[in-house]
Protein backbone atom coordinates (compact mmCIF):
# COMPACT_ATOMS: atom_id res chain seq x y z
CA UNK A 1 0.00 0.00 0.00
CA UNK A 2 1.13 3.52 -0.96
CA UNK A 3 2.26 5.89 1.51
CA UNK A 4 -0.33 8.55 2.27
CA UNK A 5 0.27 12.16 2.58
CA UNK A 6 0.80 13.45 6.53
CA UNK A 7 1.66 9.68 7.13
CA UNK A 8 5.38 10.38 7.95
CA UNK A 9 3.54 12.48 11.14
CA UNK A 10 2.06 9.72 12.27
CA UNK A 11 3.56 7.25 14.53
CA UNK A 12 1.99 4.26 16.11
CA UNK A 13 4.64 4.46 19.13
CA UNK A 14 3.94 8.34 19.65
CA UNK A 15 -0.16 8.89 19.73
CA UNK A 16 -1.05 5.03 20.63
CA UNK A 17 -3.19 2.60 18.23
CA UNK A 18 -5.98 4.54 16.85
CA UNK A 19 -8.82 5.31 18.98
CA UNK A 20 -11.10 2.24 20.14
CA UNK A 21 -9.10 -0.57 18.25
CA UNK A 22 -9.75 -0.10 14.73
CA UNK A 23 -11.45 -3.47 13.45
CA UNK A 24 -10.15 -3.51 10.51
CA UNK A 25 -11.59 -6.31 7.76
CA UNK A 26 -15.41 -5.92 9.40
CA UNK A 27 -15.90 -3.28 7.02
CA UNK A 28 -14.70 -1.72 3.78
CA UNK A 29 -14.98 1.70 4.37
CA UNK A 30 -13.51 3.82 7.16
CA UNK A 31 -15.92 6.52 6.53
CA UNK A 32 -18.84 6.17 4.63
CA UNK A 33 -21.78 8.60 3.60
CA UNK A 34 -24.98 6.87 2.55
CA UNK A 35 -27.46 9.22 1.25
CA UNK A 36 -26.71 12.54 3.55
CA UNK A 37 -29.31 15.32 3.06
CA UNK A 38 -29.75 18.24 4.63
CA UNK A 39 -31.75 21.72 4.24
CA UNK A 40 -31.60 25.00 5.26
CA UNK A 41 -35.10 26.16 5.79
CA UNK A 42 -36.21 26.32 1.84
CA UNK A 43 -32.57 25.86 0.53
CA UNK A 44 -31.85 22.05 0.20
CA UNK A 45 -27.92 21.61 0.31
CA UNK A 46 -27.14 18.26 0.46
CA UNK A 47 -29.52 15.90 -2.08
CA UNK A 48 -28.43 12.97 -1.06
CA UNK A 49 -24.76 12.25 -0.78
CA UNK A 50 -22.97 8.84 -0.84
CA UNK A 51 -19.06 7.97 -0.77
CA UNK A 52 -17.28 5.86 0.70
CA UNK A 53 -13.68 6.44 2.05
CA UNK A 54 -10.86 3.28 2.32
CA UNK A 55 -8.02 3.34 4.74
CA UNK A 56 -5.50 5.47 3.36
CA UNK A 57 -7.74 7.18 1.07
CA UNK A 58 -7.14 10.56 -0.07
CA UNK A 59 -10.57 11.55 -1.65
CA UNK A 60 -11.04 15.41 -2.83
CA UNK A 61 -14.68 17.07 -3.37
CA UNK A 62 -14.81 19.86 -5.41
CA UNK A 63 -17.20 22.25 -6.53
CA UNK A 64 -17.73 26.34 -6.85
CA UNK A 65 -18.64 28.08 -3.58
CA UNK A 66 -21.63 27.93 -2.11
CA UNK A 67 -22.41 24.41 -2.90
CA UNK A 68 -22.34 22.51 -0.04
CA UNK A 69 -18.81 21.52 0.26
CA UNK A 70 -18.38 23.13 3.90
CA UNK A 71 -21.68 21.86 4.90
CA UNK A 72 -21.34 18.66 3.90
CA UNK A 73 -17.58 18.48 6.18
CA UNK A 74 -19.32 19.96 8.97
CA UNK A 75 -22.14 16.80 8.93
CA UNK A 76 -19.61 14.29 8.82
CA UNK A 77 -17.83 15.89 11.67
CA UNK A 78 -21.12 15.61 13.43
CA UNK A 79 -20.65 19.44 14.00
CA UNK A 80 -23.98 20.09 12.28
CA UNK A 81 -27.31 17.46 12.08
CA UNK A 82 -28.10 15.85 8.80
CA UNK A 83 -31.81 15.73 7.95
CA UNK A 84 -31.46 12.25 7.02
CA UNK A 85 -28.98 9.80 5.89
CA UNK A 86 -26.10 8.08 7.73
CA UNK A 87 -22.50 9.00 8.34
CA UNK A 88 -20.35 5.57 9.22
CA UNK A 89 -17.32 5.41 10.70
CA UNK A 90 -15.56 2.00 10.78
CA UNK A 91 -19.40 0.33 9.93
CA UNK A 92 -20.68 2.06 12.26
CA UNK A 93 -23.53 4.51 12.59
CA UNK A 94 -22.82 7.72 14.09
CA UNK A 95 -24.26 10.65 15.36
CA UNK A 96 -27.72 9.24 15.96
CA UNK A 97 -29.39 6.47 18.04
CA UNK A 98 -32.57 4.56 18.16
CA UNK A 99 -35.24 5.31 20.51
CA UNK A 100 -38.32 3.58 19.88
CA UNK A 101 -37.71 2.94 16.55
CA UNK A 102 -37.38 6.55 15.83
CA UNK A 103 -33.79 7.43 15.26
CA UNK A 104 -32.89 10.34 17.38
CA UNK A 105 -29.53 12.73 17.80
CA UNK A 106 -27.42 11.46 20.30
CA UNK A 107 -26.76 14.26 23.21
CA UNK A 108 -24.12 16.60 22.53
CA UNK A 109 -22.12 14.62 25.70
CA UNK A 110 -21.87 11.59 23.51
CA UNK A 111 -21.75 13.00 20.15
CA UNK A 112 -18.53 15.19 21.55
CA UNK A 113 -17.22 11.39 22.40
CA UNK A 114 -17.78 9.98 18.56
CA UNK A 115 -16.13 13.53 17.67
CA UNK A 116 -12.58 12.89 18.87
CA UNK A 117 -12.31 9.76 16.76
CA UNK A 118 -12.81 12.61 13.28
CA UNK A 119 -10.19 15.23 12.62
CA UNK A 120 -11.00 18.29 11.56
CA UNK A 121 -8.74 21.13 10.01
CA UNK A 122 -11.07 24.42 9.38
CA UNK A 123 -10.59 26.80 6.53
CA UNK A 124 -10.16 29.68 8.51
CA UNK A 125 -8.11 27.13 11.16
CA UNK A 126 -9.75 28.45 13.65
CA UNK A 127 -6.61 28.27 16.62
CA UNK A 128 -7.16 29.05 19.85
CA UNK A 129 -5.74 32.71 20.42
CA UNK A 130 -5.81 32.55 24.07
CA UNK A 131 -2.95 29.27 23.88
CA UNK A 132 0.59 29.02 22.47
CA UNK A 133 0.88 27.11 19.28
CA UNK A 134 1.56 24.17 21.57
CA UNK A 135 -1.04 24.85 23.99
CA UNK A 136 -3.67 24.55 20.80
CA UNK A 137 -2.14 21.05 20.35
CA UNK A 138 -2.04 19.80 23.86
CA UNK A 139 -5.89 20.64 24.63
CA UNK A 140 -7.23 17.69 22.97
CA UNK A 141 -4.97 15.39 24.23
CA UNK A 142 -5.49 17.01 28.44
CA UNK A 143 -9.28 17.70 28.35
CA UNK A 144 -10.15 15.14 25.93
CA UNK A 145 -7.60 12.11 26.31
CA UNK A 146 -7.67 13.08 29.54
CA UNK A 147 -3.84 12.67 29.40
CA UNK A 148 -1.67 14.46 31.97
CA UNK A 149 -0.07 17.62 31.19
CA UNK A 150 3.16 16.45 31.67
CA UNK A 151 2.31 13.55 28.78
CA UNK A 152 0.67 15.63 26.85
CA UNK A 153 3.34 18.12 26.46
CA UNK A 154 5.74 15.57 25.30
CA UNK A 155 3.72 14.58 22.90
CA UNK A 156 2.27 17.71 21.15
CA UNK A 157 5.96 18.83 21.36
CA UNK A 158 7.11 15.92 19.35
CA UNK A 159 4.23 16.82 16.65
CA UNK A 160 4.67 20.57 16.19
CA UNK A 161 8.38 19.60 15.22
CA UNK A 162 6.57 16.99 13.21
CA UNK A 163 5.15 20.14 11.44
CA UNK A 164 7.92 22.04 11.48
CA UNK A 165 7.14 24.37 13.86
CA UNK A 166 9.21 23.72 17.23
CA UNK A 167 11.01 26.35 17.41
CA UNK A 168 7.75 28.35 17.05
CA UNK A 169 6.01 26.51 19.64
CA UNK A 170 5.92 29.25 22.53
CA UNK A 171 4.34 31.48 19.78
CA UNK A 172 0.55 32.47 19.55
CA UNK A 173 -2.03 32.83 16.93
CA UNK A 174 -1.28 36.19 16.64
CA UNK A 175 2.84 35.28 15.54
CA UNK A 176 2.19 32.94 13.17
CA UNK A 177 1.98 33.38 9.29
CA UNK A 178 -1.14 31.41 7.25
CA UNK A 179 0.93 28.67 6.82
CA UNK A 180 2.35 28.23 10.02
CA UNK A 181 -1.20 28.28 11.73
CA UNK A 182 -2.11 25.73 8.79
CA UNK A 183 0.37 23.30 10.58
CA UNK A 184 -0.32 23.97 13.87
CA UNK A 185 -4.23 23.15 13.01
CA UNK A 186 -3.10 19.82 11.43
CA UNK A 187 -1.21 19.02 14.56
CA UNK A 188 -3.97 19.38 16.99
CA UNK A 189 -6.27 17.80 14.85
CA UNK A 190 -3.48 14.61 14.19
CA UNK A 191 -2.44 14.48 17.76
CA UNK A 192 -5.80 13.05 18.14
CA UNK A 193 -5.13 10.26 16.45
CA UNK A 194 -8.07 10.42 14.44
CA UNK A 195 -9.78 7.60 12.26
CA UNK A 196 -9.87 9.83 9.45
CA UNK A 197 -9.05 13.53 8.63
CA UNK A 198 -11.16 16.25 7.09
CA UNK A 199 -9.67 19.59 5.63
CA UNK A 200 -11.66 22.40 4.24
CA UNK A 201 -9.93 23.82 1.60
CA UNK A 202 -6.49 22.59 2.36
CA UNK A 203 -5.21 24.51 -0.19
CA UNK A 204 -5.67 28.18 0.22
CA UNK A 205 -2.24 27.77 2.07
CA UNK A 206 0.88 26.43 0.82
CA UNK A 207 1.68 24.17 3.53
CA UNK A 208 -0.16 21.26 2.92
CA UNK A 209 0.68 20.78 -0.71
CA UNK A 210 4.19 20.80 -0.03
CA UNK A 211 3.70 18.25 2.83
CA UNK A 212 1.81 15.87 0.79
CA UNK A 213 4.65 16.08 -1.48
CA UNK A 214 7.37 15.42 0.90
CA UNK A 215 10.11 12.85 -0.17
CA UNK A 216 10.41 10.02 1.98
CA UNK A 217 13.06 10.78 3.91
CA UNK A 218 12.18 8.50 7.01
CA UNK A 219 11.84 5.34 5.49
CA UNK A 220 12.97 3.26 8.44
CA UNK A 221 10.40 5.27 10.35
CA UNK A 222 7.56 4.68 8.01
CA UNK A 223 7.15 0.88 8.82
CA UNK A 224 5.86 1.83 12.04
CA UNK A 225 2.78 3.44 10.64
CA UNK A 226 0.49 1.16 10.07
CA UNK A 227 -2.44 2.35 10.77
CA UNK A 228 -3.46 5.10 9.47
CA UNK A 229 -6.06 7.06 9.40
CA UNK A 230 -8.08 7.67 5.45
CA UNK A 231 -7.99 11.44 4.90
CA UNK A 232 -10.93 13.36 3.17
CA UNK A 233 -9.80 16.34 1.88
CA UNK A 234 -11.92 19.50 0.16
CA UNK A 235 -10.37 21.46 -1.85
CA UNK A 236 -11.55 23.61 -4.44
CA UNK A 237 -9.80 24.58 -7.81
CA UNK A 238 -7.75 27.68 -7.56
CA UNK A 239 -9.66 30.30 -9.07
CA UNK B 1 -11.08 80.11 52.70
CA UNK B 2 -12.40 78.31 55.74
CA UNK B 3 -10.27 74.74 55.67
CA UNK B 4 -8.30 73.87 58.33
CA UNK B 5 -5.89 71.27 56.97
CA UNK B 6 -5.97 69.44 60.85
CA UNK B 7 -9.62 68.77 60.76
CA UNK B 8 -9.02 67.22 57.80
CA UNK B 9 -6.06 65.29 58.27
CA UNK B 10 -8.10 64.46 61.70
CA UNK B 11 -11.26 62.93 59.09
CA UNK B 12 -8.60 60.98 56.70
CA UNK B 13 -7.68 59.20 59.98
CA UNK B 14 -10.12 58.76 61.92
CA UNK B 15 -11.18 54.97 63.02
CA UNK B 16 -14.83 55.83 61.83
CA UNK B 17 -13.48 56.70 58.74
CA UNK B 18 -11.67 53.92 58.19
CA UNK B 19 -14.19 51.45 59.11
CA UNK B 20 -16.92 52.70 56.64
CA UNK B 21 -14.08 52.79 54.18
CA UNK B 22 -14.02 48.61 55.05
CA UNK B 23 -17.53 48.07 54.53
CA UNK B 24 -17.60 50.35 51.45
CA UNK B 25 -14.76 47.61 49.94
CA UNK B 26 -16.78 45.29 51.19
CA UNK B 27 -20.32 45.86 49.69
CA UNK B 28 -18.40 46.63 46.61
CA UNK B 29 -16.39 43.45 46.25
CA UNK B 30 -19.53 41.22 47.84
CA UNK B 31 -22.09 43.03 45.30
CA UNK B 32 -20.30 42.78 42.42
CA UNK B 33 -19.16 38.85 42.74
CA UNK B 34 -22.75 38.24 43.18
CA UNK B 35 -23.85 40.07 40.24
CA UNK B 36 -21.01 39.05 37.84
CA UNK B 37 -22.29 35.19 38.48
CA UNK B 38 -25.96 36.13 38.33
CA UNK B 39 -25.05 38.38 35.21
CA UNK B 40 -23.13 35.37 33.49
CA UNK B 41 -26.26 32.90 34.13
CA UNK B 42 -28.45 35.45 32.57
CA UNK B 43 -26.32 36.02 29.42
CA UNK B 44 -26.36 32.57 28.49
CA UNK B 45 -29.70 32.66 28.90
CA UNK B 46 -30.67 35.03 26.63
CA UNK B 47 -28.06 33.17 24.11
CA UNK B 48 -30.50 29.67 25.16
CA UNK B 49 -31.92 28.11 22.61
CA UNK B 50 -35.48 27.51 24.25
CA UNK B 51 -37.30 30.48 23.93
CA UNK B 52 -38.97 31.49 27.34
CA UNK B 53 -35.12 31.15 28.77
CA UNK B 54 -34.42 34.06 26.54
CA UNK B 55 -37.52 35.87 27.22
CA UNK B 56 -37.17 35.57 31.43
CA UNK B 57 -33.43 37.07 30.79
CA UNK B 58 -34.94 39.75 28.12
CA UNK B 59 -37.79 41.02 30.81
CA UNK B 60 -35.19 40.77 33.55
CA UNK B 61 -32.19 43.13 32.00
CA UNK B 62 -35.12 45.44 31.07
CA UNK B 63 -36.71 45.93 34.70
CA UNK B 64 -33.88 45.94 36.09
CA UNK B 65 -32.03 48.58 33.81
CA UNK B 66 -35.12 50.37 34.01
CA UNK B 67 -35.65 50.87 37.86
CA UNK B 68 -32.96 53.35 39.10
CA UNK B 69 -30.50 51.36 41.75
CA UNK B 70 -32.04 53.63 45.02
CA UNK B 71 -35.58 52.98 44.46
CA UNK B 72 -35.03 49.50 44.08
CA UNK B 73 -32.21 49.45 47.10
CA UNK B 74 -35.12 51.26 49.05
CA UNK B 75 -37.91 48.40 47.75
CA UNK B 76 -35.48 45.74 49.04
CA UNK B 77 -35.19 46.85 52.21
CA UNK B 78 -38.80 48.32 53.21
CA UNK B 79 -41.11 46.27 50.97
CA UNK B 80 -39.57 43.08 50.22
CA UNK B 81 -39.90 42.07 54.17
CA UNK B 82 -43.30 43.25 53.69
CA UNK B 83 -43.96 40.95 50.56
CA UNK B 84 -42.38 38.04 51.22
CA UNK B 85 -41.74 37.19 55.45
CA UNK B 86 -38.53 35.09 54.70
CA UNK B 87 -36.91 38.90 55.10
CA UNK B 88 -37.79 39.99 58.09
CA UNK B 89 -35.72 37.63 59.95
CA UNK B 90 -32.86 39.35 62.23
CA UNK B 91 -30.34 37.94 58.97
CA UNK B 92 -31.77 40.88 56.90
CA UNK B 93 -29.36 43.23 57.70
CA UNK B 94 -28.60 46.71 55.68
CA UNK B 95 -25.44 45.26 54.13
CA UNK B 96 -27.19 42.00 53.28
CA UNK B 97 -29.99 43.99 51.73
CA UNK B 98 -27.36 46.57 49.71
CA UNK B 99 -25.71 42.87 48.53
CA UNK B 100 -29.00 41.80 46.98
CA UNK B 101 -29.87 44.88 45.39
CA UNK B 102 -26.71 45.99 44.00
CA UNK B 103 -25.65 42.74 42.57
CA UNK B 104 -29.55 42.56 41.20
CA UNK B 105 -28.73 45.65 39.39
CA UNK B 106 -25.23 45.36 38.02
CA UNK B 107 -26.53 41.53 37.19
CA UNK B 108 -28.77 43.45 34.48
CA UNK B 109 -25.49 45.24 33.12
CA UNK B 110 -22.83 42.86 33.41
CA UNK B 111 -25.23 40.46 31.11
CA UNK B 112 -25.70 43.00 28.78
CA UNK B 113 -21.30 43.12 28.60
CA UNK B 114 -20.96 39.14 28.47
CA UNK B 115 -24.07 39.10 26.30
CA UNK B 116 -21.40 41.58 23.55
CA UNK B 117 -18.30 39.37 24.70
CA UNK B 118 -20.09 36.02 23.43
CA UNK B 119 -21.18 37.80 20.35
CA UNK B 120 -17.29 39.00 19.62
CA UNK B 121 -16.25 35.10 19.88
CA UNK B 122 -15.63 34.04 16.26
CA UNK B 123 -18.00 31.31 15.68
CA UNK B 124 -15.42 28.75 14.77
CA UNK B 125 -13.51 28.44 18.56
CA UNK B 126 -16.84 26.47 19.77
CA UNK B 127 -16.96 24.56 16.70
CA UNK B 128 -13.26 23.90 16.32
CA UNK B 129 -13.17 23.06 20.50
CA UNK B 130 -16.93 20.97 19.47
CA UNK B 131 -14.50 19.06 16.85
CA UNK B 132 -11.95 18.26 19.02
CA UNK B 133 -14.13 16.20 20.78
CA UNK B 134 -14.59 18.66 24.06
CA UNK B 135 -17.99 18.45 25.88
CA UNK B 136 -20.25 21.21 25.82
CA UNK B 137 -18.59 22.43 30.02
CA UNK B 138 -15.36 22.31 28.33
CA UNK B 139 -16.00 24.38 25.33
CA UNK B 140 -16.81 26.99 27.81
CA UNK B 141 -14.47 26.54 30.65
CA UNK B 142 -11.06 26.13 28.65
CA UNK B 143 -12.07 27.61 25.54
CA UNK B 144 -14.55 30.56 25.52
CA UNK B 145 -14.58 31.78 28.95
CA UNK B 146 -10.39 33.08 29.04
CA UNK B 147 -11.50 34.56 25.59
CA UNK B 148 -14.70 36.08 27.05
CA UNK B 149 -12.62 37.41 30.07
CA UNK B 150 -10.28 39.15 27.88
CA UNK B 151 -12.72 41.26 25.93
CA UNK B 152 -15.02 41.79 28.91
CA UNK B 153 -12.28 43.16 31.67
CA UNK B 154 -12.56 46.87 30.11
CA UNK B 155 -16.27 47.29 30.43
CA UNK B 156 -16.93 45.56 34.18
CA UNK B 157 -14.17 47.02 35.46
CA UNK B 158 -16.17 50.33 34.49
CA UNK B 159 -18.84 48.30 35.94
CA UNK B 160 -17.01 47.58 38.97
CA UNK B 161 -16.03 51.49 39.73
CA UNK B 162 -19.40 52.37 39.58
CA UNK B 163 -20.13 49.74 42.08
CA UNK B 164 -17.73 51.42 44.22
CA UNK B 165 -19.53 54.69 43.55
CA UNK B 166 -23.03 53.14 44.12
CA UNK B 167 -22.39 51.42 47.47
CA UNK B 168 -22.64 55.48 48.62
CA UNK B 169 -26.63 54.58 48.34
CA UNK B 170 -26.39 52.16 50.52
CA UNK B 171 -26.49 55.43 53.28
CA UNK B 172 -30.03 55.87 53.06
CA UNK B 173 -30.90 52.48 54.55
CA UNK B 174 -28.36 52.98 57.60
CA UNK B 175 -25.75 50.73 56.20
CA UNK B 176 -22.63 52.58 57.88
CA UNK B 177 -20.52 53.01 55.08
CA UNK B 178 -18.19 55.42 53.91
CA UNK B 179 -20.58 58.57 52.90
CA UNK B 180 -22.74 57.25 55.87
CA UNK B 181 -20.15 57.76 58.15
CA UNK B 182 -18.95 61.39 56.39
CA UNK B 183 -22.22 62.07 57.15
CA UNK B 184 -22.83 61.58 60.87
CA UNK B 185 -19.67 62.87 61.40
CA UNK B 186 -20.35 66.02 59.75
CA UNK B 187 -23.69 66.50 61.83
CA UNK B 188 -22.03 66.79 64.60
CA UNK B 189 -19.17 69.15 63.59
CA UNK B 190 -20.56 70.79 60.61
CA UNK B 191 -16.90 70.87 58.90
CA UNK B 192 -18.68 70.17 55.71
CA UNK B 193 -15.70 70.95 53.33
CA UNK B 194 -12.96 68.85 55.22
CA UNK B 195 -15.05 65.85 55.61
CA UNK B 196 -16.61 65.48 52.19
CA UNK B 197 -13.09 66.15 50.81
CA UNK B 198 -11.72 62.90 53.08
CA UNK B 199 -14.43 61.31 51.36
CA UNK B 200 -13.60 62.22 48.24
CA UNK B 201 -9.70 61.21 48.64
CA UNK B 202 -11.19 57.87 50.02
CA UNK B 203 -13.03 57.29 46.42
CA UNK B 204 -10.18 58.62 44.54
CA UNK B 205 -7.82 56.48 45.85
CA UNK B 206 -10.12 53.38 46.21
CA UNK B 207 -10.65 53.80 42.52
CA UNK B 208 -6.49 54.39 41.60
CA UNK B 209 -5.78 51.14 43.69
CA UNK B 210 -8.96 49.40 41.31
CA UNK B 211 -6.87 50.60 38.19
CA UNK B 212 -3.52 49.60 39.30
CA UNK B 213 -5.38 45.76 39.43
CA UNK B 214 -7.33 45.96 35.82
CA UNK B 215 -3.80 47.03 34.47
CA UNK B 216 -2.34 43.80 35.93
CA UNK B 217 -5.68 41.93 35.42
CA UNK B 218 -5.33 42.92 31.27
CA UNK B 219 -1.59 42.23 31.15
CA UNK B 220 -2.55 38.99 32.08
CA UNK B 221 -4.42 38.56 29.26
CA UNK B 222 -2.52 39.78 26.26
CA UNK B 223 -1.91 36.46 24.31
CA UNK B 224 1.91 37.69 22.97
CA UNK B 225 4.89 35.33 23.43
CA UNK B 226 7.78 37.78 23.99
CA UNK B 227 6.71 40.85 25.72
CA UNK B 228 9.14 43.65 24.53
CA UNK B 229 8.05 47.18 25.70
CA UNK B 230 5.22 48.60 23.63
CA UNK B 231 2.34 45.29 23.85
CA UNK B 232 0.51 47.94 26.53
CA UNK B 233 -2.59 49.34 25.13
CA UNK B 234 -0.94 53.33 25.19
CA UNK B 235 1.94 52.08 23.29
CA UNK B 236 -0.68 50.12 20.97
CA UNK B 237 -1.99 53.44 20.34
CA UNK B 238 1.02 55.10 19.87
CA UNK B 239 2.44 52.52 16.86
CA UNK B 240 -0.83 52.80 15.19
CA UNK B 241 -0.41 56.77 15.43
CA UNK B 242 3.11 56.58 14.62
CA UNK B 243 2.06 53.96 10.93
CA UNK B 244 -0.68 57.23 9.90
Amino acid sequence: MSEPPLGHLLDAGLLGEPVAASREGTSEYVLEAVDLRKRYGHNEVLRGVTFGVHRGDVKAVLGPSGSGKSTMLRCLALLEPIDAGEVRLEGRRIGVRESGGRLVSLPERVLAKERSEIGMVFQRFNLFPHLTALGNVMIGLTEVRGRSKAEAREIAQTMIARVGLAERASFYLGELSGGQQQRVAIARALVMNPKVMLFDEPTSRGWFRQACRRPRDHDGRWRHHRRRPARRVLRQPAA
Amino acid sequence: MDFKPSVFFEALTSPAFIDGVRITITLTVVAMAFGLALGLVVALLRASPWAPLRAVAWGYIWVFRAIPALVWLLFVWDALPQLVPAFKGDWFSAFAAATIALAMNEAAYAAEVFRGGLLSIDEGQQLAARALGMPPSKVFTKVIAPQLIRVTIPPLSNDFITMLKLTSLASVISLQELLARTQTLVASTFRFVEYFSAAAIYYLVLVSIFMVIQAQLERRFVWISRQPAGTSALSRVRQLAALR
